[in-house]
């Protein structure tokens, strides 16, 4: 009988060999660093992509422009005093004793020139942001909270309570986003918080639907599990564990969803239901001057009343969109340049 | 009861209208200024026969027959098949049309109840109304009975009449179906009024039309009344018509063909698209000749009838579209279009514009049962603050005039014994002065206790025109210390439904839309202020001036009313100072009739109401008015 029997024995092992070979990657104590955060590193990639990076400077710019267009009084209380716009965008000029007529080419005194009602078209276009920006804001906000916590209780809990809600999301999306909104405006008449309520009653679903597909993924994680395993409430395992790992799908689909908001308000404006007629919102200002596109034998149209207004929508939609690609770049694990690509060795 | 309803309506960029150009009044006479800017003439000799002319239409044809039909715009297709009895020319004067005379035989005084001995008892419906199967003239509420159709010629044969007319007919006069025109027509065309849309136009002073011959009608009306020549005639129609058309009236929808005595036949209808009309071959007046027309004095050869063989209308209800079709050359002329391209069809080389200043005014309507515009004061300060030549000037771009009385020039013949002096009169009360206005605001706002700012809002439709208007007024209100006004503004039927609506004046807003009156001075009162017309056209916020009523009535329905015209005038220059006293309404500026045209469309002019501007630029002699197309 050998000594040896029942003796667990590595052979080939030539611990020098290892410690004296080259190194197989170029890994380094000295270089190793703080685990950095999806949050930090997506925005790291984020502020390498110029064209997002413009659109947040544009859509930046035209919420100071909005902001500091006129003052901001809240209860009587001026706590914005500054007044880039040079003129009350709602005051019709020659009521004012000034010598200002409809549709003023853009001039000097009023670089975008005036509407029909002898207005500051600047004025109107820098204030007018105020409506399109915070109700963008606001209605993305709310829908994208309702959304995702509707989506994670479904996608969470599954089974009937999923069941159940999901039908109830294929119902609201059996009708055209649009013209649900255009029936609550309809219902409830114009104002700023009707527009506002008009694309968060329904506006929701998207994001809903969105969050649970994630869900349903990120729940079968051993981290879940093990969460489960330590007696962490449904609650806490949805909202600590479980949603911060669903959540970027959401935050990209939010900033494009900011786009399509204004878009929408835009187009209830242009279609006389958005605010009061005579705000100063831009779609709003599309439906008053709508009908200059067609003129008279020989008559000029007044582009200046539809361009600038136009050009507004555009741009800030536009920007939004830019910023939306450069999130869902930035949050993309596929993207950048340490993750290799399928195939490659 | 008698109401003083004139056949005033709500006017919009598709305004409806009960009065074509024969539910209007005489007021006229010679002397009345022509409403007609810059009035075109054609040579007679130049002019040239045939080609089709093609109307824009900015609003759909609610029905082919004028009794169905509530609608201004449809007028310019009815007055192409129907004719009645008379005509107006463009300031209100009226000729016999179809009659070869139209006169007044006897006028009387009518005692209170001299009807009641004809009258038979009556159901009343869930409001409490008297209801008829056929058609009610006159109801006594407390007696719970009513004088219907079937009556009054029993009424009559006892001399109980106010007013009686004769129309002696000419004869000849044949419809598009062939049939021959006769008193029978006449007497029975009423029939086709009863009961139907407009039937309160007609039967509020009808009472009853007699045969004497084939060719003599008498007409009597139930009040000795000084518009009896122009609201007692109804289009006239023909046996066929009368006898099988059923409730639904001519309409080639229901498969009956509209069949009058006009110039002009019905031809085809494309639903909502288009309509056709060509020239109706055995049209009297070409076989009779001008000279039958007793009145006629024009230069000879001028002709007897419309020279253009065709006549299309196209329907195209957006005005940036018509415009475009205007431009295009698709359509020869339209009215109707955004005052902001009126300056480029004047200076044009191709085309024309043709003004005349409307029976019409916009007017501001105040909830005179809320407070505080409860109290005249309030609103004669609002009164005095509308800046109506900036109205005028800066949003119609001159295009229509500044409303200082409540009465618009064209009907100031019977409406006023000195026009001038009434508007100097009243001038002081209506021009903007802020001075006098912050006085007379004050002064209530502390009698009163009222907080201010006021807050209140304008309600107007949703025409450019009109929302800049509303938006105007409301700016220079919230400029005072006063107010605090905002706009809001509807679709023109969505509009109408909600300030016709019975709780509506319990709102509080102030209203801001058209009226498009008749050539019947008292329309412009009684419309907008009369209780009679609470939830009708046009009175929304339950306005009520019993003592006006009275002093109009007596203006209208009173035997001296109708043989002195001084009284007439007199008795309507006390209603437009009481209405300016009271201030339920304020008139901000009037209307005007602007069509834009091609210049191929030769010799054009524009009526006085909007429901006839096709037909009357056509042809009427008794404006020596005709008009013809030189394509090149």
């Amino acid at each position: 009988m050998s000594t040896e029997r029942g003796r667990i024995r590595i052979t080939g092992f030539d611990a020098d060999r290892v410690e004296s070979r080259e190194p197989l990657s170029d890994w380094t104590e000295e270089r190793d660093t703080e685990t950095e955060s999806r949050w930090e590193r997506a925005w790291g990639e984020f502020r390498d992509n110029r064209s997002a990076m413009l659109g947040l400077y544009i859509v930046a710019l035209m919420g100071i422009l909005a902001v500091f267009a006129r003052p901001v009084t809240i209860a009587g209380v001026t706590v914005q005093p500054f007044s880039l716009a040079p003129y009350d965008p709602s005051a019709i000029l020659y009521v004012q004793g000034l010598d200002v007529s409809a549709y003023e080419a853009p001039s000097l005194a009023h670089p975008f020139g005036t509407d029909g009602s002898a207005r500051d078209v600047f004025s109107r276009v820098l204030y007018g942001g105020r409506f399109s920006l915070s109700i963008g804001f606001i209605v993305v906000s709310i829908t994208a909270a309702i959304g995702l916590v509707y989506g994670a209780i479904a996608g969470y809990y599954g089974g009937r309570i999923d069941e159940v809600m999901m039908r109830l999301l294929d119902l609201i999306f059996a009708f055209p986003g649009l013209l649900l909104a255009l029936i609550i405006v309809a219902v409830l008449g114009k104002g700023y918080w009707e527009l506002v309520l008009a694309f968060t009653v329904f506006g929701w679903a998207g994001y809903a639907r969105l969050i649970r597909g994630e869900i349903l993924k990120v729940k079968e994680n051993e981290y879940v599990m093990a969460a489960k395993a330590l007696g962490a409430r449904d609650r806490r395992v949805i909202f600590r564990h479980v949603v911060p790992n669903a959540i970027a799908p959401l935050v990209v689909q939010a900033s494009l969803s900011i786009g399509t908001v204004v878009i929408g308000v835009a187009a209830l404006g242009f279609l006389g239901l958005g605010l009061p007629p005579g705000s100063a919102e831009w779609g709003t200002m599309l439906d008053a001057t709508r009908e200059t596109i067609v003129q008279g034998p020989g008559g000029t149209i007044p582009w200046w009343v539809t361009v600038f207004p136009g050009g507004a929508i555009f741009l800030f939609v536009m920007s939004m969109n830019l910023i939306g690609d450069g999130i869902n770049d930035a949050l993309n694990a596929q993207e950048g340049t340490d993750v290799a690509t399928g195939g490659e060795v | 009861m008698l109401q003083t309803t004139g056949a005033a309506t709500l006017a919009a960029l598709a305004g409806c209208n009960t009065g074509t150009n024969d539910g209007a009044s005489s007021g006229g006479g010679g002397g009345a200024p022509d409403p007609v800017r810059e009035r075109v003439d054609v040579d007679v000799d130049e002019i040239q026969d045939g080609g089709t002319l093609r109307f824009g239409l900015g609003a759909g044809i609610d029905s082919f027959d004028p009794s169905y039909s509530t609608s201004a715009p449809a007028g310019n297709v009815h007055g192409l098949v129907y004719e009645s009895i008379i005509t107006q020319d463009a300031a209100g004067t009226v000729y016999p049309w179809l009659a070869k005379s139209w006169e007044r035989v006897d006028v009387q005084e009518v005692e209170d109840g001299a009807y009641e001995p004809y009258m038979v008892s009556a159901d009343t419906d869930d409001d409490g109304n008297l209801v008829a199967d056929d058609q009610i003239l006159i109801r006594n509420q407390e007696a719970g009975e009513v004088l219907t159709v079937n009556e009054a010629p029993d009424a009559v044969e006892d001399g109980t009449y106010g007013i009686k007319y004769q129309a002696k007919l000419h004869e000849g006069v044949k419809f598009h179906n062939g049939e021959e025109m006769t008193a029978e027509n006449v007497a029975r065309s009423y029939e086709v009024v009863e009961n139907s849309s407009i039937s309160a136009q007609t039967f509020d002073s009808f009472l009853y039309a007699e045969v004497v011959d084939d060719y003599t009608v008498n007409i009597y009306g139930q009040e000795p009344d000084a518009e009896a020549d122009n609201q007692l005639p109804v289009d006239v129609y023909p046996m066929e018509h009368i006898e099988e058309y059923p409730d639904t009236g001519a309409d080639p929808r229901n498969d009956h063909t509209p069949i009058g005595t006009g110039p002009y036949q019905f031809e085809s209808y494309e639903t909502e698209e288009r309509a056709e009309f060509s020239s109706f071959d055995d049209y009297w007046l070409d076989d009779l000749g001008l000279d039958a027309l007793e009145w006629w004095d024009g230069p000879d050869g001028f002709p007897t009838s419309p020279v253009v063989d065709e006549v299309v209308v196209a329907i195209v209800q957006d005005n940036a579209t018509r415009a475009a079709a205007l431009n295009n050359g698709e359509i020869d002329l339209t009215y109707g279009l955004n005052t902001g391209t009126y300056g480029e069809y004047r200076s044009a080389e191709d085309f024309r514009l043709s003004v005349t200043n409307a029976g019409a005014y916009n007017f501001l309507q105040y909830p005179v049962t809320q407070s505080p515009w409860d109290d005249p004061r309030i609103r004669r300060g609002v009164n005095q603050l509308i800046p109506r030549a900036q109205i005028a000037e800066n949003i119609y771009n001159g295009y229509r005039n500044p409303a200082y009385t409540p009465l618009p020039e064209m009907a100031a013949k019977a409406g006023t014994v000195d026009y001038e002096a009434l508007t100097e009169e009243l001038r002081p009360q209506t021009e903007q002065n802020t001075e006098a206005a912050t006085e007379l605001l004050q002064e209530a706002v502390d009698d009163r206790g009222v907080e201010t700012p006021i807050e209140a809002t304008i309600e107007t439709n949703a025409t450019d025109d009109r929302l800049r208007e509303a938006e105007l007024i409301a700016q220079v209100l919230s400029n005072t210390e006063f107010f605090d006004i905002s706009v809001e503004d509807f679709e023109f039927t969505t509009f109408i439904q909600r300030i016709l609506g019975s709780e509506y004046y319990q709102q509080g807003n102030i209203v801001l839309i058209g009226l498009s009156g008749t050539f019947n001075p008292g329309s412009f009162y009684d419309a907008v202020n009369s209780i009679d017309n609470f939830g009708q056209c046009c009175n929304f916020n339950r306005i009520d001036t019993p003592e006006l009523d009275e002093i109009a009535t007596e203006a209208r329905f009173s035997v001296e009313a109708v043989e002195d015209s001084q009284f007439r005038g007199e008795q309507y220059d006390k209603v437009w100072q009481g209405l300016i006293e009271q201030a339920p309404n304020s008139y901000t500026v009037f209307g005007t009739n602007v069509t834009a045209l091609s210049t191929e469309y030769v010799g054009y002019n524009t009526y006085t109401f909007s429901s006839s501007i096709l037909p009357y630029g056509l042809h009427a002699p008794e404006d020596q008015q005709v008009a013809y197309l030189n394509r090149e």
